[in-house]
């Protein structure tokens, strides 16, 4: 699973996510891609579960641009104890998606295959998520 | 290149609320400005007419804007500088157009067509990877090109195109780095490389989680005791 090898800090505070995206909102190298709507954090697992449906899904052939990145620390208290004693330990990372983020881009396939291939990598993600490609992704 | 015309009016009001009316109404806050003019032209477009220019893809090159102010007409040469979108709407927000004189050369960007299917993707099963969409090209405006055909049919595995090989028209010179690839083709991976791959990341993933696992494990057993 994606993580970063290493952080200047080892437990970041949470932020808030405001705004849309205004950087990654482009299709940068393949020809299709998955656009994320809505706000959220991904983690490196939904990232990878993502990433394993679309390698499954083209099987060979095609490339795919993973747009996101989980460089983000979450910590997390462990069970059954009591508030207090300091913020608990890095449990798992996760990626700071905005709306308009593309997450996953596609190149080397059919239009139809990527569009199979995204619409299970969407299962896998907790967020709603659109279809792009280069011709309609700024104007239909 | 076909010179495209477009009908434009002016506007007198500026600010975010105006803008936003305008664009309720159907219309595009635009902007005219060049080195020879002191102030700014402030202007706006009809949705409709701009949707029409940028699907036949001719607001690449001059376009001849029919300036309305009443009932005084004037016309000007210009190229769409920039053109900025929502996004998330998929809307058009503003456009820059930059007045041209003809005798002036200009820098602007023109998109790369690849034309037919690489032999390497037909005969030898390989990925086609563009790697450039658009070059930067200096030119008079009256020769700006709608786009640039390359032909890769030619092009085998591991074989790629850059920059510098491209055939351009006569008078445009190339600004991009004449080194960098367009579209190159790379081998087929194997089907069984990919299930090797994902077979050892996911051991490698649970070896990963088991430390943490065992801990939560312990925990829950104390705790049923």
């Amino acid at each position: 699973m994606l993580q970063p090898t290493r952080t200047k800090y080892r437990k970041p505070q949470r932020g808030k996510i405001k705004g849309c995206a205004n950087k990654g909102n482009l299709l940068a190298f393949g020809e299709f891609g998955l656009q994320g709507l809505e706000p959220c954090w991904i983690t490196s697992a939904q990232i990878e579960a993502a990433r394993i449906s679309i390698n499954h899904a083209m099987k060979r052939g095609g490339k795919v641009w993973i747009r996101i990145f989980p460089d983000k620390a979450v910590t997390k208290k462990p069970a059954e104890t009591r508030m207090g004693k300091g913020k608990g330990a890095p449990d798992h990372w996760v990626a700071v998606v905005k709306p308009g983020r593309i997450l996953f881009e596609l190149g080397g396939v059919d239009k139809d295959l990527a569009k199979e291939a995204l619409r299970l990598a969407a299962h896998k993600l907790p967020i709603k998520t659109r279809f792009i490609s280069r011709e309609e992704q700024v104007v239909e | 290149m076909e010179q495209a015309k477009l009908v434009v009016e002016l506007r007198n009001k500026k600010g975010k609320e105006i803008n936003k009316k305008l664009r309720r109404e159907g219309n595009i806050p635009a902007v005219l400005y060049s080195p020879h003019d002191e102030k700014n032209t402030l202007l706006k477009v009809k949705k409709v007419d701009l949707l029409k220019l940028t699907s036949t893809k001719k607001h690449r090159g001059m376009i001849n804007l029919e300036i309305n102010e009443g009932e005084k007409k004037s016309d000007r040469l210009a190229i769409i500088k920039d053109i900025q979108y929502n996004l998330l709407k998929k809307e058009f927000v503003h456009i820059d157009f930059y007045g041209v004189t003809l005798k002036e050369k200009l820098t602007v960007e023109v998109g790369i067509e690849l034309v037919g299917t690489p032999a390497g993707v037909k005969e030898g099963g390989g990925i086609l990877e563009v790697g450039l969409r658009e070059i930067e090209i200096e030119c008079l405006p009256s020769q700006i090109p709608e786009s640039l055909k390359v032909d890769i049919s030619h092009l085998k595995i591991n074989d790629h195109l850059i920059a510098g090989e491209l055939e351009l028209p006569e008078g445009v010179r190339l600004l991009t780095e004449p080194e960098v690839i367009v579209a190159a083709v790379h081998p087929p991976t194997k089907a069984e490389e990919v299930a090797e791959k994902e077979e050892k990341e996911e051991e490698g993933g649970e070896v990963k989680g088991t430390p943490e696992k065992t801990e939560k494990k312990g925990v829950e057993e104390k705790a049923e005791k």
